[in-house]
């Protein structure tokens, strides 16, 4: 274990020493608005229609930069993933599903521009698990809609928490992210920026569980704002000089 | 780093989102899936494909049910996919097929799953909850139901202690009949959910609902109702009020339903609470109502009990039901509406219900039955002497409070 150790500490002061002296990390926060879509097919369930809804999203990036074009970005989000569920205006029937989703996205950051107003692309993925769903909506009742002689209520408008069921649902959720934006330096170790981003899921929210399953993925478009803030670095010491 | 490489970072700006749309083709693709309702089948492997698929998509109980469909599918594939030449021609053939759709189809829990293949010569049907119900111990033949309770009855009658008995039967073979037992106990039988249809047209049946709800109103000195659903096939929805109408509060939760939300086996709507629709009341009875269940008291029978052990002081007495709690639409065209259940083509019939049913305390019934409150098992030779013994419990229920 203790070789282990140090043989890891070795090999990342190692790394950290080819990195650039003028490589910093960044911390800071970031917010906005999200409009996911959920992509599956409902074949013969004719008037079944998936449609987009809007969200938030707040974030915390920590980023390194090793050049003043190139930094690895992460970010510890809550960003909410909602879509809809909707039937002909006819019968009436719609469910909004809110899912709350805890993400760690890792990517790089090219920038380029100038000393003051920099554009950037980002690029990279996502890991992140669905905490909690939301589900509200309006259904018809079987004995509401046969009253025959009686009276009472045709129609039940709901609004609870969604039940994971451990056989179907995948709470794990993985994909791709690009996103692109514009950042602002106030003073040297100050940055405000706006990003318009897109998150790719690739992992189906269901867990394989039956034959000829129709997968579902979202997709979530994220408008956000951020404020940034650096922390210099002191120089490291050169490979050679290492001291173990 | 001022002098960064401008080459290498265009590169890899252009290389690494290249690479992120490259991969976002890495998703999985939904199957081919079609419409049961809508296929020309002329084989048994067409049909075996679209019985599975069918049921696959549109089954509402797989949250529920322990059959594995996809080892279903594993197992028997291969066997119709043999006699895909045969065509529906040979009798033979098609014995041993549906044969095999009455294996794979008996573990299905739906109390009203019943399959039916219309072939040219032959028309092929299996119920699998009617297989369950012979092997039920203490399973007695019902045909001889209703001449029995008639005599049984008459000799009520004739001994005094059933009084003011009116009793109706209709040309779509409904029976129904009501009356005061022991001088203040309220009975009201019915064979089948179709009052709906009767309801204020003036003929027989109307007239037995009219002095039910009448003897409900205004019968003084009630002291319990006892209402009578054995050998009950089920029926309309819209019987609810008709039978428990005038003895719910508006509003009353009596179970709770759920329908399938979707294409997969465990997409499903949320429970919705289903109240009694109620009907006007001259009073508010508070006394025992009972329901009289027996093994085949099935669908709109088992609901009404299950409301009826909803109310205060309801009690059910006899036997463990049939199990098919479920409501049913017998069309293709209720699919557009549902989006579950029934489904029929050419060949295959899937009589199979839309809704999933729990009680008030949370408990399925479906494919088991609703246990009795009071069990009284069925005594056949006491009934064929006129002597209704499950009746009898019932009145001593109300007479004792156990």
């Amino acid at each position: 274990m203790k070789t282990y150790t140090r043989t890891l500490l070795l090999f990342l002061l190692s790394a950290a020493a080819i990195f650039p002296v003028s490589a910093q990390w960044r911390f800071g926060i970031q917010g906005g608005y999200t409009y996911s879509t959920l992509t599956t097919k409902t074949r013969y369930f004719y008037d079944w229609n998936y449609v987009g809804r809007g969200g938030y999203a707040i974030g915390f990036p920590v980023q390194y930069e090793f050049f003043d074009w190139l930094a690895v970005q992460a970010e510890l989000s809550w960003i909410q993933k909602n879509y809809r569920l909707e039937r002909s205006p006819y019968y009436g029937f719609y469910e909004n599903r809110t899912n709350y989703y805890l993400s760690v996205p890792v990517f790089a950051r090219f920038s380029f521009g100038g000393r003051k107003i920099r554009g950037f692309l980002n690029a990279g993925g996502y890991a992140g698990g669905w905490l909690a769903s939301q589900r509200q909506g309006i259904e018809f009742t079987q004995f509401g809609t046969n009253q025959g002689a009686g009276t009472g209520s045709a129609y039940y408008q709901y609004d609870e928490n969604y039940e994971f069921d451990k056989r179907r649902d995948n709470r794990f959720e993985g994909g791709l992210l690009l996103g692109i934006g514009i950042e602002y330096r106030i003073e040297n170790q100050m940055s405000v920026y706006i990003e318009g981003r897109y998150y790719h899921s690739l992992s189906d929210m269901q867990k394989k569980y039956m034959k000829d399953q129709a997968p579902r993925y979202l997709g979530t478009f994220l408008i956000q704002a951020g404020y940034i803030l650096s922390l210099p670095l002191s120089p490291r010491p050169q490979a050679g000089k290492a001291r173990l | 780093m001022k002098n960064a490489k401008p080459d290498t970072m265009k590169n890899i700006a252009l290389l690494l989102p290249a690479i992120l749309f490259l991969s976002a083709g890495c998703r999985k693709e939904t199957p081919y899936i079609i419409d049961p309702r809508t296929e020309n089948i002329s084989n048994w492997s067409q049909a075996f494909e679209s019985y599975w698929s069918g049921m696959n998509h549109n089954y509402v109980f797989w949250s529920i049910d322990p059959t594995d469909w996809d080892a279903v599918y594993r197992q028997y594939k291969p066997e119709f996919e043999a006699l895909a030449d045969s065509g529906f021609s040979d009798k033979a053939t098609n014995d041993h097929a549906f044969r095999m759709i009455q294996e794979m189809s008996a573990g299905l829990i739906d109390g009203h799953l019943t399959v039916t293949f219309s072939l040219p010569d032959t028309i092929y049907r299996t119920q699998p909850a009617s297989d369950r119900i012979r092997r039920r111990e203490g399973f007695h033949d019902p045909t001889d139901f209703s001449s029995c309770w008639q005599h049984a009855m008459s000799r009520m009658q004739h001994q005094g202690r059933l009084t003011g008995f009116l009793y109706e039967t209709a040309r779509d073979g409904i029976e129904a009949g009501t009356g005061i037992i022991d001088g203040n106990i309220l009975y009201f039988r019915l064979s089948a959910f179709n009052l709906s249809e009767h309801y204020q047209s003036g003929d027989g049946i109307d007239r037995v609902i009219a002095q039910y709800h009448n003897l409900i109103d205004t019968y003084p000195d009630l002291q319990g109702i006892i209402i009578d659903l054995r050998n009950n096939g089920g029926g309309y929805l819209s019987d609810m009020p008709l039978v428990l109408g005038k003895l719910a509060e508006e509003g009353h939760v009596m179970c709770y339903n759920r329908k399938k939300q979707g294409l997969g086996r465990l997409d499903y709507t949320p429970w919705y609470p289903e109240t009694i629709p109620v009907m006007e009341q001259e009073r508010k009875l508070q006394v025992p109502i009972v329901a009289l269940a027996d093994m085949f008291s099935v669908s709109m029978a088992e609901m009404t009990t299950l409301a009826i052990l909803s109310l205060p002081g309801g009690c059910s007495v006899g036997e463990r039901t049939w199990g098919g709690n479920g409501s049913l639409a017998s069309s293709n065209e209720a699919f557009q509406l549902y989006y579950d259940g029934y489904f029929k083509n050419n060949v295959i019939e899937a009589y199979t219900t839309m809704t999933m049913l729990k009680d008030v305390d949370g408990n399925i019934h479906e494919g088991v039955g609703i246990p009795p409150t009071i069990e009284e098992p069925f005594d056949a030779a006491l009934f064929e002497q006129g002597i209704d013994n499950q009746l009898e419990r019932a009145v001593e229920y109300i007479r004792n409070g156990r």
